[in-house]
């Protein structure tokens, strides 16, 4: 299973990924208009997946039981078990069950680019979507902000009744900015949560990256978790132009004439060298960084998440809560 | 094959354009939208790897059409060896004019135009026949036709120089009009006696500055001859820079202490590059006076005091030197005395003295006195029947009654004259008046002649046959004489039959009295009027002699009067030839440069003409047709086996 994770998650493979069986095709996936629709496909499938998964338990806060002990808070006493069982036991890490998530979205034009049947922007939705759902059906809080080269909706996260459907709506909402400013909104979240959260940024990224290292970096000094996930589609991954002609870019509409066969090489380099400066970045402040195509299933996405959770959490262990750079 | 428009052929280097499109690959016009150009940078346009061209056939069809329209623009023709290059047909008449004004003093415009005349004379073949005509203010032949004729053709060039080389420009002013209706005048006379005159071609060469100031009256409305042209040899000289001095006439109403001749006008060309002029006398030790004038205006100024009579004036600071020398007469007021004899007070209405006193206003130039006097009177007046006998001078007799008969009698020593007061009619008009004389020549313009508002109430009827050589100058209109001249003597004596004075006429308070009476103080000869100022060749009154040639200061019995350059010769900016055109004079310019690509307009005429009657351009326009029928037809099939070829062939996936 973990192969089949891996190989699916290849953000390098052009095309359609060969699924393995259980999993949605994207195709089929984003034909659906409704993005709640979508977002509930996913996750019903991936709580089908996990429950034969090996990780199987595996949630965003593991509450865990242990044996009172003189000395420990007795505020924390599990009455409840303690009527069911007539022992003492702390529900330790309770409080982090209602986690406080926020979902920054990219809705700059760069992002309704796309060389499928979907654009970046309607995965990046339907990932941002699904991860709410996902979230809201486990009782935690889900705010969203969404910008472009200025922020464009804020919702604070909650988990009320009707805020997710507030939210959805929010995302259905078709991108329409033209740069993109992905300092402008972690600086607005740096302002506005100062309580120690879930960050999620959903972003192509393809932006300068000279103020991104200080922003996440604030935001990581925070307390917050962060999470990248970089949303590209698969010719932007591979360049899979052959004709030379006019590239128009779809946020400042400045044009050149390319010709792919000899820019190709020159485009990948830059095109590495910018990723590998976002995962240095994302490893200096110890974020996890996912980036992957919009043919993937985006199951798998649910699963890079959570898998990004439980190495958050295993190197904060380790590091005894504080967020090291891992070599 | 030559061309005509050979810079047309330029453009089949549009040739290269298609083959250079056909190598690049940069093609197409697809736009392919991209979400971010920040790893992209511009490829250059790269020629085709493959080296080999696709449709050679369609690629020379269309460099040829390219290169059929170049070489059509180009209008390209082929130029036969013309069989008409030696003289043919009878010679050309050719009036040669040349100008020999005081502006053509300045630099060496002088020796240019004896070269540039000896040029002319070069190129007339022995059949042309040629006369010479030098002009300024008034044309002189100095070579006719006639003369040309006889001599022989070698030597005509050589007589015609020698000719020339003893002239040299005058201190006349210019009148190319003149000179060139003479011309034509002197060119149809000669022609007229051809067999054919209507096919002899005429041309007048003028060898001239062509100044501003050459007086062109007389071509407006001229109707040229057909066959005519005249060719304006135009010579310039580097030294642009002339300023001219000219003294201004009197202007009659300036107060009769306003002093005479003391207003000069200093004229700069238009093309000037000098503005700063001094002007001094001749001779005088006071600094002299400074004076600005812009290019192409005039200054008006006052002369420096000076106590002498007559003195030369001269202006430095521009370039040419032959008019800025004015001479210059002070006038004075002149005292003129006129005897009036008769008895009737001074203020007395009702007579003619009166209104005399009142008819002579004192000015600058004249002041003249009424009195009884009757010595060195230039004129006298008789009213009534006193004893005046005219001796030099003029006498005017006024016929306040019929009795006056008997005192004129006696004066021409006439046995008897009868004479007796006019009736009948209410009034009388004056009619039948003799302009050609001295007295009524100011009225002679047909604007002043109306002398029909005057009423005479009253005249005496007097037959002139009684006094021999006597002249009417006007009469009444019942035909009765009204003003009759007697010579006297070396006088005049003038009877009017009637009077001024209201009683007799409404003369006196006509307009046309106080010119009258001016009239009659010239015409009895009154010399301090006179005018002492000329120009050189203005005709002199008959005391001071034949026309002056040259400025200066003239003394004639006991005056002394001035001859200056007319005031048009300081105007040397050239003249525009449009002007000439506008007037109707068909002119072609010549100069240096023009001249010699005199054979090189000719051969592009022919050129022009060769190719006008080929009309080659017609024929590669054709060719560039078929051409692109052929490129259009081939061009569709290829296009039609290209479509065929990829609709069989699968879409790929």
């Amino acid at each position: 299973m973990r192969d089949v994770v891996e190989a699916a998650g290849d953000p390098n493979r052009i095309g359609t990924p060969n699924l393995p069986g259980g999993f949605i095709d994207p195709h089929t996936l984003m034909a659906i208009k409704n993005l709640e629709l979508r977002a509930r496909i996913v996750v019903e499938g991936f709580w089908k997946g996990i429950h034969r998964s090996p990780y199987h338990g595996f949630s965003v806060e593991f509450t865990e039981y242990r044996q009172y002990t003189p000395g420990d808070d007795p505020r924390y006493l599990d009455w409840r078990l303690y009527a069911r069982s007539d022992r003492y036991y702390i529900k330790k890490f309770e409080d982090e069950t209602n986690l406080r998530c926020f979902l920054l979205v990219d809705n700059s034009r760069s992002m309704t680019f796309g060389s499928l049947a979907w654009t970046k922007a309607q995965y990046a939705h339907t990932l941002a979507a699904t991860l709410a759902y996902f979230l809201n059906r486990q009782g935690d809080a889900v705010g969203l902000l969404t910008f472009d080269e200025t922020i464009r909706e804020y919702l604070p996260a909650r988990n009320r009744p009707g805020h997710l459907r507030h939210l959805m709506l929010l995302l259905e909402k078709p991108a329409a900015g033209a740069g993109t400013d992905i300092n402008a909104a972690l600086s607005r979240i740096i302002d506005v949560v100062r309580r120690r959260g879930l960050v999620i940024l959903i972003s192509d990224l393809l932006t300068p990256l000279q103020a991104l290292e200080k922003n996440l970096g604030a935001l990581a000094a925070l307390g917050h978790e962060i999470v990248l996930f970089q949303v590209l589609d698969p010719s932007e991954l591979a360049f899979t132009f052959d004709k030379a002609s006019l590239f128009e870019d779809v946020e400042s509409k400045r044009g050149l004439y390319i010709d792919p066969g000899a820019a190709r090489r020159d485009y990948l380099k830059h095109f590495d060298a910018h990723n590998a400066a976002v995962q240095t970045i994302a490893d200096k402040i110890g974020a996890s960084y996912v980036r992957f195509a919009t043919n993937r299933p985006l199951e798998l996405a649910l699963f890079d998440f959570l898998r990004s959770r439980v190495e958050l959490r295993k190197r904060s262990r380790r590091t005894g809560g504080i967020v090291t750079r891992e070599e | 094959m030559d061309f005509l428009a050979p810079l047309f052929l330029a453009g089949a280097a549009a040739v290269a354009l298609p083959i250079l499109f056909h190598l690049i690959r940069k093609t197409t016009n697809e736009k392919t939208i991209f979400s971010s150009l920040m790893f992209l940078f511009p490829t250059p346009p790269k020629v085709t790897r493959r080296s080999r061209l696709d449709n050679i056939l369609l690629l020379l069809l269309r460099c040829g059409v390219l290169c059929l329209l170049a070489i059509g623009f180009a209008r390209p023709y082929l130029l036969r060896p013309s069989a008409a290059t030696g003289p043919s047909g009878p010679g050309k008449k050719v009036v040669i004019l040349v100008d020999t004004s005081a502006s053509m003093r300045r630099d060496n415009l002088w020796t240019q135009a004896r070269e540039r005349v000896d040029d002319v004379l070069q190129r007339l073949s022995p059949a042309d026949e040629a006369a010479l005509v030098a002009f300024d203010d008034r044309a002189t032949e100095v070579l006719s036709a006639e003369e040309w004729r006889r001599t022989q053709p070698a030597q005509r060039r050589a007589v015609a120089i020698a000719r020339l080389d003893a002239l040299g420009p005058t201190w006349h002013g210019t009148h190319l009009g003149s000179a060139l209706l003479l011309a034509v005048e002197s060119l149809e006379e000669v022609a007229r006696g051809d067999a054919r005159p209507s096919e002899v071609a005429k041309e007048i060469v003028v060898v001239t500055d062509l100044q501003q100031g050459s007086r062109l009256d007389g071509l407006q409305g001229f109707e040229w001859p057909k066959g005519l042209i005249v060719r304006v040899e135009g010579l310039a000289t580097k030294r642009r820079s002339n300023a001219g001095i000219h003294l201004l006439d009197d202007r009659e109403d300036l107060g009769p202490t306003a002093e005479l001749n003391r207003r000069i006008r200093v004229v700069n060309a238009s093309d000037a590059k000098k503005e700063q002029f001094r002007i001094a006398w001749a001779g005088a030790t006071n600094p002299p006076l400074e004076t600005y004038v812009p290019p192409g205006q005039s200054r008006i100024l006052q002369l420096p005091p000076i106590e002498a009579r007559s003195a030369e004036l001269r202006l430095t600071g521009d370039d040419e030197e032959f008019d800025n020398r004015l001479f210059w007469i002070g006038t004075r007021q002149a005292h003129v005395n006129v005897a009036y004899v008769g008895t009737e007070p001074e203020n007395d209405t009702a007579q003619p003295l009166f209104y005399l006193k009142r008819g002579f206003q004192q000015t600058a130039r004249q002041d003249v006195r009424i009195t009884n006097r009757v010595d060195g009177a230039p004129l006298g007046i008789v009213s009534g029947s006193t004893e005046l006998r005219p001796t030099n001078g003029t006498v005017l007799v006024l016929m306040k009654s019929s009795a006056s008969a008997a005192m004129i009698a006696q004066w021409l020593n006439l046995p008897q004259l009868s004479c007796e007061e006019s009736s009948g009619q209410k009034y009388s008009l004056l009619a039948d008046i003799d302009f050609t004389h001295p007295l009524f020549k100011p009225f002679a313009d047909p604007r002043f002649s109306d002398f029909t508002k005057i009423h005479f109430w009253k005249h005496r009827r007097l037959d002139e046959k009684q006094i021999p050589n006597a002249r009417v100058l006007a009469r009444f209109d019942q035909g009765d004489p009204a003003l009759i001249e007697v010579p006297v003597g070396n006088g005049k004596l003038l009877i009017l039959t009637s009077s001024w004075h209201p009683a007799d006429s409404q003369l006196a308070l006509s307009s046309k009295f106080v010119p009258l009476l001016y009239s009659l103080l010239e015409y009895s000869a009154h010399e301090s009027a006179l005018h002492l100022q000329f120009e050189v060749g203005q005709s002199l009154p008959a005391e001071f002699g034949a026309p002056r040639e040259t400025p200066g200061i003239y003394t004639a019995g006991d005056f002394q009067f001035a001859v200056n350059l007319t005031a048009a010769e300081s105007k040397t900016t050239p003249l525009p030839i449009d002007e000439l055109e506008q007037l109707g004079v068909p002119v072609k310019l010549s100069s240096p440069s023009l001249a010699a690509d005199q054979k090189r307009i000719t051969q592009r005429f022919q050129a022009a003409e060769a190719e006008n009657q080929q009309k080659l351009w017609r024929w590669l326009i054709l060719a560039a047709l078929a051409f692109l029928i052929a490129e259009t037809f081939i061009a569709g099939r290829l296009t039609g086996q290209a479509s065929a070829i990829s609709q069989s062939q699968p879409e790929p996936r």
